[in-house]
């Protein structure tokens, strides 16, 4: 078993439910929804600076 | 337990294979949780893309939405409406999610109170609609025709004035927020006093004296005879007239200019082969001999039209008018200066011809705040100032 950056003891089954829910309820969602939010940031920036977006028919 | 050895736990936790948990129940878990966000995120995005939604702010509710309740875009013989997003939100995905960042200056908006009044709004009408007429004319009225399109209309049952002019629209692809803007909201009360002109009236000549030149700094109402009753037409601003009687409030006018001898003559120019306009006449005041003197006729090489100088005699109330073009010029510079400046270093006149400027000036003009008058008034400036019009070029 790998090294523990503190030396402690490995998790407990406790901890591994808890960091799994956090992860994936809390963590994983937030950075989805920063990553789509910061996406559609850059393009409105884009936006600002090279006027609306064009569209040919 | 403090919150680094909270953090530093968590990370050892999520660095190492997990000792009590299957890799069954991680990868169901992870999938679900994954459905669930995926379902949660795209509920959001609709949600928020209703009209239910939009109406929920009284900026919205009280102003915008009870407008368009009186157009066809609300009620119509087919049934079938436009809710605030299928004209205001794109529905292509990245640019919809832009389009909901921006939102974010709503939410901003509404936390400040920046139109949460009426009064607020119509001052800021303008402005907001020029933002959603600038986005559709890029884009060719793309959200209109995620509806409407040139291929699907049935020719034969529009009227025919219908016809008339979408016919050649979809000949062209025009947009359709090029012609039909204010149909699903008012559109903005033209501010009647444009700031540059009340600036040029308070420079206004005081009284008219026959024999001398003045320059309109509005656009000035032309008449065909001194009892003032038929229209003949308006005077642009910058137009250079000279007065030939001065009877109470009414003067009688001179003006040097020239017309292409096409159509009926309407439009009159300041000078051969230049596109100035200094006025339009009414269709029987330019065909009337006795009004319109026109002279002998010169071709324009560069289009091969045939132009002539003209000197008309009309009458017109003795108001609009500065003596000094220098007063006009100066006002007009200063607009320019100004409104182009803000976003690049703003070419100086002469640095394009007379007959280039125009469409120079409307392709940019969108990008500016000036109204109508200015936008007349800075471009008469800009002819003025050419390449033609200058030594140096």
């Amino acid at each position: 078993m790998r090294m523990r950056s503190d030396g402690s003891a490995p998790p407990t089954g406790k901890a591994e439910w808890l960091s799994f829910l956090v992860l994936t309820l809390i963590v994983l969602p937030a950075l989805a929804v920063i990553f789509v939010g910061g996406y559609g940031f850059v393009i409105w920036m884009s936006q600002i600076i090279n006027g609306p977006p064009v569209v040919k028919f | 337990m403090s919150a680094k050895q909270t953090l530093v736990l968590f990370w050892d936790t999520l660095r190492s294979p997990p000792t009590t948990i299957s890799l069954g129940v991680l990868a169901f878990g992870g999938f679900v949780t994954g459905i669930i966000f995926w379902g949660g995120f795209n509920t959001a995005l609709e949600v928020t893309n209703t009209e239910k939604f939009c109406i929920s702010c009284h900026e919205m509710s009280d102003n915008v939405y009870q407008e368009l309740q009186e157009t066809v875009h609300w009620e119509n013989r087919t049934g079938v409406r436009a809710t605030c997003p299928d004209c205001h939100v794109p529905h292509e995905w990245t640019n919809k999610i832009a389009r909901k960042m921006q939102a974010s200056k709503e939410v901003w908006g509404k936390i400040f109170g920046t139109i949460d009044t009426r009064e607020k709004f119509l001052a800021k009408r303008e402005e907001l609609a020029r933002h959603e007429w600038a986005r559709l004319e890029a884009n060719n009225s793309l959200e209109c025709r995620n509806c409407h399109d040139y291929d699907s209309m049935d020719w034969d049952a529009m009227s025919d004035e219908a016809v008339f002019y979408m016919q050649p629209a979809a000949e062209l692809n025009t947009g359709c927020i090029d012609c039909h803007k204010g149909i699903a909201h008012h559109l903005p009360e033209p501010s009647g006093d444009s700031p540059v002109i009340a600036e040029l009236s308070g420079k206004a000549a005081r009284s008219l004296s026959a024999g001398e030149d003045y320059y309109a700094y509005q656009p000035v109402a032309l008449f065909s005879g001194e009892d003032m009753t038929t229209a003949a037409g308006n005077l642009s601003l910058g137009a250079r007239v000279q007065v030939l009687e001065t009877s109470g409030d009414t003067v009688k006018l001179s003006l040097e200019a020239w017309r292409k001898n096409k159509g009926y003559g309407r439009v009159l120019y300041d000078q051969f082969g230049m596109n100035t306009r200094v006025a339009v006449l009414e269709k029987d005041a330019a065909g009337d001999d006795t009004l319109v003197n026109a002279g002998a006729a010169q071709t324009d090489d560069n289009t091969g039209l045939d132009w002539s100088p003209v000197n008309v005699t009309l009458w017109a109330n003795a108001e609009g008018f500065v003596a000094d073009a220098g007063v006009l010029w100066d006002t007009a510079a200063e607009s320019y200066a100004s409104g182009c400046s803000g976003c690049h270093a703003q070419p100086d006149p002469d640095h394009f011809t007379t007959n280039a400027w125009p469409a120079l000036f409307s392709g940019m003009v969108g990008f500016t705040n000036m109204d109508p008058s200015e936008q007349e008034l800075v471009l008469a400036y800009l002819q003025n100032h050419s390449s033609d019009h200058s030594a140096s070029h």
